[in-house]
Parts: structure tokens; sequence; C-alpha cells
């Protein structure tokens, strides 16, 4: 580059450059004289600005001591002499004058302080108090919070338990609806049961007619055939007895129609002495006998379901009625002897018609078994004791029962005191004898008679005496209004058995019968209570004894089968 | 290097001025027409790129307030007013200076290097009174000066780059730097600034960008020497004898001075590389012929047609110094430079 430039400069640079240096020299020697008067000129400069400084110094001093002068005089008053003391002085004076001036100062300064002193410390005081203030507003707030959220929690602890609530609510309506769901079943299923129940009861019904029926058929049939043999082999009677041997009897011939060894008085009715005939129960064990008002059927009742109505005279089979579906427990005829009467162990009693030998009416309703029934005079009514502790009152016609009675305490036996039966006196096995209002179902009269188990009762004819049996082997005759005891009749060895014993009195009421356990009979006298006679001819216990209605005969049946007629 | 030396060379240039209290002041101000023997005179180096209001300080601390301190004394309040600031001006052959040209650029106008001895010292007269408000800016003082300064500065660097940037980026002590280079005439302070703004450049290294966009540059013409009167003004420099002794200046003086009111100014921005040049890249500037010289520049700057004569017949001076008119604008631009920045060249008529 710097050779281009050199060659192109030999020219105008080098002329530029020879310029600057003569000018440069020309001014040089001036410039370096000029340099020198300008030192020397600044020099100048500076001295003068110092002098006038100094000037400038002592006339400020000047003015100041002709000031002090001035102020001097005027302090002073004008004095003329001593000048420099009174200078002095004068100093003096101001500095006095300056002192009294500071000290007011400082009083003030002072007593500025105590005022500001005071109002910091009002200040301070109601800065506390504000303090204060601040703070309790402060708890105040805090408690708010605490109670705010108290609130809140028991606000939700509210709605958690209204939410239990309703869902409890919700539960048990939804039980609510599925039990009521379920009564609607029940319900239905209820009557339902109650339309099968009627409808088996008169299935019941049905069949039991059926049943009925059906028994008459067969004893229609067994009529038939009856009546077929009959007209076969009239009278022949005895063949009915199986063998000629009789159980122990001293004497006597077995002739149907006599008795043998007749004794005594008989007046009405007879003590009898031997047994002269013999009929077969066709039952193992026996339990009642009744004989008809005619004195011409011998009905029996015992552990089989059939009664069998024998000839008082023959002991021929005249019926066997079906019908009940237990044992037999009582039988009887009825006044007029049509109707036969059987209380049975199935919780029923039934009624027979004897010119057919069909099964008439069940008289059901009792809840245990029927011990006893008894007609009323007119077969209008039965009565019936059952082992459930009632008395049912049955209208035979309907064969509905009308009342029932309450005896509290259970029956061996009763027995109607009058015609209708509008009185009853019943046996209990707490010893006790009593007397019953039917009408109105009231106890109307109770005596203790005997030691022991009443057995069983028989009123009289007349309705007057009853015969009461005893298990402590007492047989009391007791007036039948007052139940004062007439007469007491005991014997040695005399023990009624335990289940079936039934005393009875003689058509005239002058002797009074029992059978024993051992199987004696005894009779006494009623009026007199004198043992009269005692039979031994029964094989087992005696339980059942009856006068023939002429008097003339006994009957008396033993457990075991048989019954033996006595004159 | 060679550039360093002209550059530091051409800053240093100092106008040795010899000062001289007006008359009509001086009875003013010391009652009496002369001053006191010493202080008649005051001789002093104004550096050619500064201004003569950055004088003014020197000229009171050690001239006048001394002078009238030991005249006047303490004697009544001397001579009314204290001197101001701006009431100081500059005087030459009964022209007022203008006080925001650049010293050396007054010289050159008023003095002319004319190929040889111009008058030195330089003789001014100093005024403290009756400011002429009519023909110069008025109020001239240190501030003022700083400022015109400034602005100058931002003119030639919106020339050269198309924007004042680099100016207005200068922090504020680099401002401070550059002024206090200026007026304290230090070479280190203003150049460093000055590397800044104008950025020394190679032609050929530095990217084109780098490159100022064209140079600032500003032709003073008597107006006498305008081209249609360029033969009398010619003739009227003629007559003058050659530069010499300073009586031969001092004569001259007497004679019809340039005045300075008739000075023809104009102002042009000169491209680099001369306009109808090959735009080839600018490496290849390097040639001379690629760049514009200073006479170029007249020539676009008057429309004087290439082939006129009267080129040749002037004379351009730039700091003193006759320039050649073959110098590229370029090379002056970075070494002949103002301290605005600026390219002032008188062009004169040739004195033979």
């Amino acid at each position: 580059m710097s050779q281009s430039r050199a060659a192109g400069a030999a020219g105008w640079e080098a002329r530029i450059q020879a310029q600057l240096e003569q000018r440069e020299a020309r001014v040089a020697a001036v410039a370096k004289v000029i340099q020198s008067y300008a030192r020397r000129a600044g020099k100048v400069g500076e001295f003068a600005s110092q002098s006038r400084e100094a000037e400038a110094r002592t006339r400020e001093m000047q003015g100041e001591h002709e000031r002090l002068l001035d102020s001097y005089e005027r302090g002073s008053g004008g004095g003329g002499g001593g000048r420099g003391m009174s200078l002095a002085q004068q100093r003096i004076a101001d500095l006095e004058r300056d002192v009294e001036a500071l000290k007011e100062e400082r009083t003030e300064m002072y007593r500025r302080q105590g005022t500001n002193a005071q109002r910091l410390l009002d200040l301070s005081d109601q800065v506390r108090e504000k303090d204060e203030r601040l703070r309790q507003q402060e708890l105040e707030i805090m408690d708010a919070h605490e109670a705010l959220r108290r609130a809140g929690t028991k606000a939700d602890d509210m709605r958690a338990q209204l939410k239990e609530k309703d869902e409890a609510i919700q539960i048990l309506q939804d039980e609510l609806s599925a039990l009521q769901l379920e009564i609607v079943h029940i319900e239905a299923r209820g009557q339902k049961l109650q339309a099968e129940n009627e409808d088996l009861v008169r299935r019941w019904l049905a069949k039991m007619n059926e049943e009925a029926d059906k028994v008459n058929a067969v004893t229609e049939e067994l009529e038939q055939i009856k009546r077929k043999s009959a007209a076969l082999s009239p009278r022949m009677g005895l063949a009915v007895f199986e063998d000629d041997q009789f159980f122990g009897a001293p004497a006597g011939t077995p002739t149907p129609t006599t008795a043998g060894g007749v004794s005594a008085a008989r007046g009405g009715s007879l003590a009898p002495r031997s047994a002269v005939g013999k009929i077969d129960g066709r039952m193992e064990e026996i339990h009642s006998i009744a004989l008809s008002s005619s004195g011409a059927l011998l009905a029996v009742g015992g552990q089989t379901t059939t009664v069998r109505v024998f000839d008082a005279e023959t002991g021929e089979g005249v019926f066997a009625l079906a019908g009940c579906l237990k044992g037999v427990n009582h039988v009887e005829f009825s006044a007029d002897g049509t109707l036969l009467l059987a209380a049975s162990s199935d919780h029923t009693a039934r009624i027979w018609k004897l010119d057919t030998g069909r099964h008439w009416k069940s008289l059901t309703g009792h809840i245990g078994s029927v011990m006893t029934a008894k007609f009323s005079r007119d077969a209008s009514r039965v009565y019936t004791y059952s082992q459930d502790r009632t008395i049912k009152v049955w209208d035979t016609q309907r064969g509905l029962c009308i009342k029932t009675l309450f005896t509290v305490s259970s029956c061996h036996d009763f027995d109607l005191l009058d015609s209708m039966g509008a009185q009853l006196v019943t046996a209990h096995m707490d010893n006790a004898v009593r007397v019953w209002d039917t009408a109105t179902g009231k106890r109307v009269r109770e005596a203790a008679l005997h030691k022991e188990q009443v057995m069983s009762v028989w009123a009289s004819p007349t309705g007057e005496r009853i015969l009461t049996n005893s298990y402590d082997g007492t047989l009391k005759l007791v007036d039948a209004r007052t139940l004062d005891v007439v007469t007491v009749m005991s014997a040695p060895g005399y023990r009624p058995s335990r289940n079936w014993a039934r005393a009875s009195l003689s058509p005239d009421e002058r002797y009074a019968m029992a059978g024993s356990i051992d199987g004696k009979l005894f009779v006494w006298d009623a009026n007199s209570g004198d043992l009269v006679r005692t039979l031994d001819i029964h094989r087992s216990a005696v339980c059942d004894s009856l006068w023939h209605p002429s008097g003339m005969r006994v009957y008396s049946a033993e457990k075991s089968r048989y019954i033996l007629m006595l004159h | 290097m060679e550039q360093q030396t002209t550059l530091r060379t051409a800053w240093g240039g100092v106008i040795p001025v010899e000062l001289r209290l007006a008359a009509a002041d001086a009875i003013e101000l010391l009652a009496s027409a002369v001053l006191p023997e010493p202080f008649q005179t005051f001789y002093m180096l104004v550096p050619r790129v500064s201004y003569l209001p950055f004088a003014i300080s020197r000229i009171r601390e050690q001239w006048l307030d001394p002078v009238l301190a030991l005249a006047g004394g303490g004697g009544g309040g001397g001579g009314g007013a204290p001197i101001k600031d701006s009431d100081v001006w500059f005087e030459y052959g009964g022209q007022a200076l203008r006080w925001h040209y650049p010293a050396g650029l007054l010289y050159d106008m008023l003095v002319g290097g004319r190929g040889g001895a111009g008058e030195l010292p330089w003789a001014l007269t100093v005024h403290v009174r009756r400011f002429p408000a009519d023909r110069l800016i008025p109020a001239p003082g240190v501030q003022a000066m700083r400022d015109m300064f400034m602005a100058m500065v931002k003119e030639a660097d919106f020339i050269r780059n198309g924007s004042t940037k680099r100016v207005m980026d200068l922090a504020k002590s680099d401002q401070m730097q550059l002024l206090d280079g200026v007026q304290t005439h230090s070479f280190e302070k203003y150049f460093a600034i000055h590397a800044i703004i104008a950025p020394p450049h190679d032609a050929r290294a530095k990217p084109k960008s780098a490159q100022p966009k064209a140079i600032p540059v500003r032709f003073y013409m008597p107006a006498a020497a305008a081209a249609d009167d360029a033969a009398a003004a010619a003739a009227a420099v003629k007559d003058a004898p050659d530069a010499g002794a300073r009586q031969q200046q001092q004569q001259q003086q007497q004679q019809p001075v340039v005045d300075m009111a008739r000075f023809h100014v104009s102002q042009l921005p000169v491209p680099l590389v001369r306009p109808g040049a090959s735009s080839s890249s600018s490496s290849s500037s390097s040639s001379s012929s690629e760049q514009t010289t200073v006479a170029d520049a007249f020539r676009l700057c008057y429309e004087i047609a290439d082939g006129s004569a009267f080129v040749a017949s002037c004379v351009c001076l730039c700091q003193g110094v006759s320039v050649p008119w073959e110098t590229p604008v370029a090379w002056l631009a970075e070494n002949l430079f103002y301290a605005d920045c600026f390219l002032h060249l008188v062009v004169a008529a040739a004195s033979g």
C-alpha cells in the first residue's frame, strides 16, 4: 500500500508534508518566544489574582473592624476614651447577652422536652390500650372460629345421622313391604287352609255318615242272617251257652226261668242267691251293662267297639251295634226302650235305634273320652260326662250340644236327680259328691262323703236317695236334698275294683248291691245297712251289677266277659 | 507512521497571535487610551484547530484583569461594569471575526498562506464592549462554543455516515473528553474519541460499509474570486508582494482587505469515489484515478467544467498548507481535518 501511495504521493503528499514543515518552521521561533511570554503572563495573572484576593481580604477586615468600632460606639453610648478596653467590655456584654439568650433557649428546650415526654407517655398508654383491645378482639375472633368449626362438625354429624336414619327408614320400609307381602301370602294361605279345613270336616262327616250307613247295612244283613238262622232253629236258645260249668257255684241247675235257692223275703226285689244263667258278653273286658225298662234286653259295653245287645231271658245276641271307634264306657237304654246310648272313649256318645239296629246319632263335641252318658226320662236330652271334666247336655233330635257344665274336678260317675235332669249329682275323685243345677251350671251342694274316691253314684228312681260307692269300701245312702248320710254300708273284704265299679239299688230301694274286686258280690239292706248276702261266684272283678226291673233277677257283670243272671 | 506524524503535525499547528485592547475600551476601562507599559500587547498561541472563544478566559485572567487591577486598583469600581465573556469580540483589519470559525480557518481566510509568509504573529484587536450583534452570532462563550462545535461534529457525522448515530452514541464522558481535547489542545484526548467517530479507514482492508459515504467539505472562496471575476481577484492578489516580512503583510492589510462578508461558503459532501467511475469494489479504489480529488470536489461544488483552467489558477489552503489539487479528498479528510471533522478549504487566487 505504502509503495503505491508513495508513487502517487510523490506529488501531493510530499508537497503537503513539505508545506507543513515549513509552516511549523515559521511558527516555531515565534512560538517559543510567545510560550515563554505566556508563562510570564500566567505568572502575572496569578499575582494579579492573588493581589486581588489580598485586597479583598483587607477590605473585608477593614470593614469588619469598622463595624466592630461602630457597634462598640453604639453599645457603650458614645464613650470616647479607652477604646481598647471598651472594646473588650463590649465583647463581654455581647457574650453575656448571648449567654442569657442561650439560657432562655435551654429552659425553653427543657419545657418542650417535658411536654414531649408527657405526650410520649400518653401515646404509649394509648398504644397499649389499643394493643389490649386488639388482643381481646383476636381472642373473640378465635372463639368465634372455634364455635363455627364446632357447629360445622355438629351439622356434619347431624347430616350423617339423618342419612343413617333415612337409610334405616328405607330398610324398615322395605321390611314393611316385605312383611305386608308375607301377610298377604299368609292370609291367602290361612284362607286356603280354612277352606281345606271346612272341606275336610265336610268330608269327615260325609265319611262318618258313610260308615254309619255301612254299619246299618251290615246290621241289616246280620238281622237277615239271624232271621234266617232263627227260622232254621227256633228256640234253641241255650245253644248259646258254651259250656255247662259255672264258676264255683255251690248249687243251682242252669235253668233260665227258676232260680235255685230263693230265700228270704222277696217283697218286690230279691237278694240273689245263686246264678241261674250265664251270658257271654263276647268281649274281653266288660265295662258296663244296662237293662231296658221292659227288662227284655241287656246291653253290654266294654273294651270292644261293638255294643252287644242280648235277650235278657235267653242270652241270645240280638244286636251287635257298631259305630264306636273305641271302647265303650257306659251303655244305657232310653226309658221307652227304643234307643240305646253308649258313651265311648272316642269322645263321642252314640245312639242307636233299636227297632232297626242302626246307628242313629253320634254326639261329638267332647275332647276327652266320654265316661258316662244318660238319657233324660223322655229321651229328648242326653247327658254326657267326659274326661275333659265337662258335662254336656245334648238335644237328642238334633244331636247338638246345648249346654256344657264344668265340673272342675274329675268325676267317676254322675246321675240325674230328676226326670228332666234339672239337677245332676256327680261322684268325684276328690272324695266328694256334688249336686249341680243344670240350667245355671252352678254347684248347688257338695259334700265330702267318703274318705276316698267316690266311684259311682246311683240316684233312686224317686230321686230322694243317692247311693254312693267309694273306694274306701263303703256304700253310703244319702239324702238327695241335703246330702246327709242315711245309711252306711260296708263289709269286710269289700273293695270296689279300680276303674269300673258300680253299686246299685233294688227297684224298691230295699237292697243295695255292689261287686268287689275279688269277684264277690255283696248285698246289703239299704235301710239298716246290714250285709245280707255275699256271693262269691265271679272269677274276676265285678264291674257292674243290676237288678232286673222286676226285681226278681240280678245281672252282674264281671270284668272278663261274662254276665251272670242271678236269682 | 507517516500518517500519524502528518496528523500530529497538522493538529499541532498553532498561530502566534498578538492582541491589543481596543482604544475605546481602554479609555472606558482605564481612563486612558493606552494600557500601562508592559500590558499593552498580549501574545498567545492559538491552535489552528481551536476556537477563539476558548482563548477568552486566558486573555481575561492573564492580561485584562491584572491590567485592570493594577491600573484601576480599588479606586471606585474600575471602569464600570465588569468584563463579560459574551462581550468579548475580536477584530482584524476592521472586520469582526466570526468566533465560530476555527482559528486556523480564520487565519487562512484573512491572512492566507499565500505560499509562504503569512503574518506572524497575527495581530488582532480585542474588544470588550459593544458586541456587534448585527454582524456576529451573539453571546460567544465557552458553553456556546462547545454547543456550536458539537453541532458541527454531528453534521459531519451525518454527512459521513448518513446518520448521527456515532456522535449521539458517544458517552457523556467521551463527549467531554472530545471538547476538552479541543479546548486544551490535547491530541491524545481528542484523537481517542475522534477515532470512534471517524475511524481511520484502510481503503483496501475495511469492508465497504465502514467507509464514510461522503466527506464533509467546505469551500471558502472570496466572493471576488468567483468564476466570473477570477481574473480580477487574481490580479488583486497578485498585486501584493511576495510572502515575506511582516511589514509587507501589514501593507497588504491596508490594501483591499478580503472582505469576510463577501466570502462564498459552500458545503458539499464529497463522495470518496469520483462519480462516474466504475462501481467496482472498494478494494480497487486505491488507484488515485478513482478517488475524488480536491479538484474534482471543487469542480463539483462550483460546477466548473472539467476542462476549465480556473482550477489551476487557484490555490487551495488547508491548515495553512497549500494543498495540491490532485490530492485525494479521502486522504485529506484523514489527515488535515479540523477539530469539527470538516475539511475547511480556502480557495484563493494563486499568488504566483
